[in-house]
This record gives structure tokens, C-alpha cells and sequence, in this order.
């Protein structure tokens, strides 16, 4: 087998256009999903009620499916339902005007918001009770005991867990192709469609992705090391 | 247009039979990722240098790449790689093949993971214990340490299983007919007419799917917990 460097080259500056997508679907949908994330694991933390129920659902359904599946559901099949209603009702809603990357915003955040909240869920009910009962007792508002006491020493134990979760993320931005957006690898795609070199296309892409998840992981490492202290014993 | 109940049935029906294929490549794939995951486990926890990085970095590569690159990069650099190295022609072999090799490396990389800790949990006395009382050291393997070291794994395993058969799912992107491919081709068939009802039905399908092996899986961990 040989490798056409030419082409490496080539795909390479072609899937730099990409790199800025990849990375602002990255950022958005860790934006949305760490805050409502964690809402959701305190909502879910009291067992009883009825949002506690529905959340848990929810949870169960986007941990047991697969992310394409949710992307056909929801880019594919919703709209096509949602237009024909609307033009029944002779609404002048357009569904199919909304960008790709707004879908994929939404539908990773969907996904996310479930999976960072099963992150935080476990993080937070490592935690003794105790500690926030405590924080109460000397005067500390529930708020003051979570954001002083609770999540510090629960971001210890998450960090590992967040870490697969980012990278999973990154690695799950590859779908967005679904979508009609142009990361990284729907640029790969079409690139190697177009000379018929798959192999160089999704070669660079790889390396790409290699190193950016790497990088991460570095990133968390030297963090879980930062705050190791807070880990107690 | 409205949401069918009676066609979701229909379609659920439909698509059901093909479960098979997605059994057929997660069981496989998790036999290959018990048995390369064995063996990647093994390096990583030699003192020899060069075996341990070799595990080590293998691990890092396959963990950081997206499960679609690395299946197009199976389905397309594997025949040319296979025909330049061996002469052999495997591009018209099935697709499922593509598939299998895709996910036993991602199951590989995962289960050497799970079965390293694994046997690092377990006390090295166990072992000592064994030998010292006559077993030869593939005994003590067999009979001590590996049990003990399925209960420990048991529940990371049986995670594994349910990510092998959400990542296959992307089989349908090189042409494999599965759940997802059969629900692609009856959505093309139907005009797109009954598009709700068929990847409602296919979302249902994964998600029991899901739903029982986690139940199955509690049930198992129950039994091998005798005598915890």
C-alpha cells in the first residue's frame, strides 16, 4: 500500500476548515451540558417526584441508545412530522429553514446533558451527607454548603469520569456528518470521495483527533493533580 | 400526517429479526475483546519495558479515535493493507466482517482497561496461597484468581457490551444491514411516509435491548456474588 503524501497534504489543509467547528461544538455543548447536567443529578439525588421520575427516563433512554439513532430521530424524522403539521395548520413556521448546527447543538446537548448528569450523580453521592449536613450546622446556606463543601471534594471523584466524557464528546462530534455539518470528518468524507483516497482522508483525521484527545487527557491530568487535595482520604 | 401507533407495531415487527446481525457482531466482538483484551492486559502489566509501552500507547490511539473514523478506516484501508501484505483480495468479504474487526478492537482497547484493574484488585496472597498449596500456576489462574476477577469485572463488562452494540449501530454508514439498515431501507421503501413510526420503533428496539441486558446483567452478578 502506498501513501499519496500529496494528498496528505492537501486533505489536511482542507480539514482545517473543520477545526473550528469541531471545537466550537465541543465548547457549546459542554456549555449547556455541565450546569443542566448537574441540575439534573441534584433533581434526581431526592428520589421521589414526579421531574425525578421523568428524568430518569430520559436518562435511561439517551444511555440506551445509540447517538446516531438520536440524531436520525430528532433531525431526520421530528421535522418531517413537525412541517406537516405546521402546513396543515397553515403556519408559516419553517422547520427545515433551522442550520444543521443548530440540530447538532441541540441533539449533543440532549445527549450530554444525560450522560454528564450520570457523571455528577455519582460524584456527588460519593460524598457523605454528613458533610452538607454539617456545612448547614454551622451556618451555611445549601447553596454556600454544595458550592464550598460538597463539589469540591466531589470534583475530585468526577474529574476521571469527566475526562472520558470530553474526549467522548470529541470523538462523538463525528456523527455531525448526519447532519449535513462540516466538522473534521464530513470534510474527510467528502475530500476522500472526491480523489477516491479514503485511506490518507480518514488518516489524517484520525492523527487529528488523536492528538486533540490526548491533549485533554494531559489537561485533566494536571488538574486531578490540582485538586488531589480535596480529595480527603 | 400522524403518529400511527398501529405502523410502529408493524415496523417494530419489521426490523425486529434483524437484531440477530447486531447479536451476531456484539458477541463476536466481545469474544475477540475478551481474548486480544487478555493479551493487552497481560503486556501492560509486564515489567518489560517495551511491551508495557507498546500496551500502553496501543491503548491511547484506539480510546482517542471516533468509532466512525476508525471503521472507515477498517472498511477501506483493510482490503488494500491485506492485498499488498498477503495477496489476498477480502474487498468483496462481508460487511459485517468491516464491522466486527472495527468494534473488537474498541471492545479490546476498553476490556484490557477493565481486566488490568481488574487484576490488580486481587490480592497477589490469593495466588501465593494457591501455590503454596500445590496448585501449579495455571491452576491458581484458573481456579483462584479469575473468578474473583470476573465478579470484579463483571459490571464494567457488561457496560462494554451495551457501548459494542450502540457503536455497531454505525455499520449502517458502510452498508451493513442491521436493525438501523433494515430501518433505512423500509423508510426509503415507504416514501419516508411512516418515518416517525420506523426510527421511533428502532429506538425502542435499542433501548429494550439495553434495558434487558442490564436487568440480565444484575441477575448474573447476583449469582456469581455466592459466597461474598
Amino acid at each position: 500500500m502506498k501513501l499519496d503524501f500529496n494528498f496528505i497534504r492537501n486533505t489536511f489543509i482542507a480539514v482545517l476548515a473543520g477545526v473550528p467547528v469541531t471545537f466550537k461544538l465541543v465548547l457549546v455543548v459542554l456549555l449547556f451540558s455541565i450546569p443542566i447536567g448537574f441540575l439534573v443529578a441534584i433533581v434526581r439525588m431526592g428520589k421521589e417526584g414526579v421531574l425525578s421520575k421523568i428524568l430518569s427516563v430520559y436518562v435511561s433512554f439517551v444511555r440506551g441508545t445509540p447517538a446516531m439513532v438520536q440524531i436520525y430521530l430528532l433531525y431526520n424524522a421530528f421535522p418531517v412530522v413537525i412541517m406537516k403539521y405546521f402546513q396543515d395548520k397553515g403556519s408559516g413556521i419553517d422547520v427545515y429553514g433551522i442550520k444543521g448546527l443548530t440540530y447538532a447543538y441541540f441533539i449533543l446537548s440532549t445527549t450530554y446533558i444525560a450522560i454528564m448528569s450520570e457523571c455528577f450523580r455519582g460524584g456527588l453521592s460519593a460524598i457523605d451527607k454528613g458533610q452538607l449536613e454539617a456545612a448547614k450546622s454551622v451556618g451555611l446556606t445549601t447553596f454556600q454548603g454544595y458550592y464550598r463543601i460538597v463539589i469540591p471534594q466531589a470534583l475530585a471523584k468526577v474529574l476521571p469520569v469527566l475526562c472520558n466524557n470530553v474526549t467522548g464528546l470529541v470523538k462523538m462530534t463525528s456523527l455531525v456528518f448526519a447532519m449535513s455539518v462540516f466538522d473534521i470528518t464530513a470534510i474527510a468524507k467528502t475530500e476522500g470521495a472526491k480523489h477516491t483516497t479514503y485511506v490518507e482522508a480518514y488518516l489524517v483525521i484520525a492523527v487529528m483527533y488523536i492528538t486533540l484527545n490526548l491533549t485533554i487527557e494531559l489537561i485533566f491530568k494536571i488538574l486531578e493533580k490540582r485538586v488531589h487535595k480535596y480529595a480527603g482520604t | 400526517m400522524r403518529f400511527q401507533i398501529q405502523y410502529l407495531f408493524k415496523y417494530f415487527f419489521k426490523i425486529l429479526p434483524y437484531l440477530k446481525v447486531t447479536i451476531e457482531y456484539a458477541g463476536l466482538s466481545l469474544l475477540f475483546g475478551l481474548i486480544f483484551g487478555s493479551i493487552l492486559a497481560t503486556f501492560k502489566l509486564q515489567k518489560n519495558k517495551v511491551l508495557k509501552y507498546f500496551g500502553v500507547v496501543y491503548t491511547a490511539i484506539f480510546r482517542s479515535v471516533p468509532p466512525v473514523v476508525l471503521l472507515f478506516l477498517v472498511y477501506y484501508g483493510l482490503p488494500q493493507l491485506v492485498l499488498n501484505l498477503f495477496g489476498i483480495d477480502i474487498q468483496n468479504e462481508e460487511k459485517i466482517l468491516y464491522v466486527i474487526i472495527t468494534i473488537s478492537i474498541l471492545s479490546m482497547v476498553s476490556l484490557s482497561e477493565v481486566i488490568r484493574s481488574a487484576y490488580i484488585s486481587i490480592d497477589k496472597g490469593q495466588y501465593e496461597a494457591a501455590i503454596s498449596t500445590g496448585l501449579l500456576p495455571v491452576q491458581a489462574m484458573i481456579r483462584i484468581v479469575i473468578p474473583q476477577m470476573i465478579y470484579v469485572a463483571l459490571p464494567s463488562i457488561g457496560n462494554i457490551v451495551i457501548y459494542l452494540i450502540k457503536e455497531g449501530s454505525l455499520g449502517f454508514t458502510i452498508g451493513l444491514v442491521d436493525v438501523f439498515g433494515k430501518a433505512n431501507s423500509l423508510n426509503q421503501n415507504s416514501y419516508s411516509n411512516y418515518i416517525l413510526e420506523i426510527y421511533v420503533a428502532l429506538a425502542l428496539i435499542y433501548w429494550f435491548s439495553s434495558i434487558i441486558l442490564e436487568r440480565a446483567l444484575k441477575l448474573i452478578e447476583k449469582r456469581v456474588s455466592f459466597g461474598r
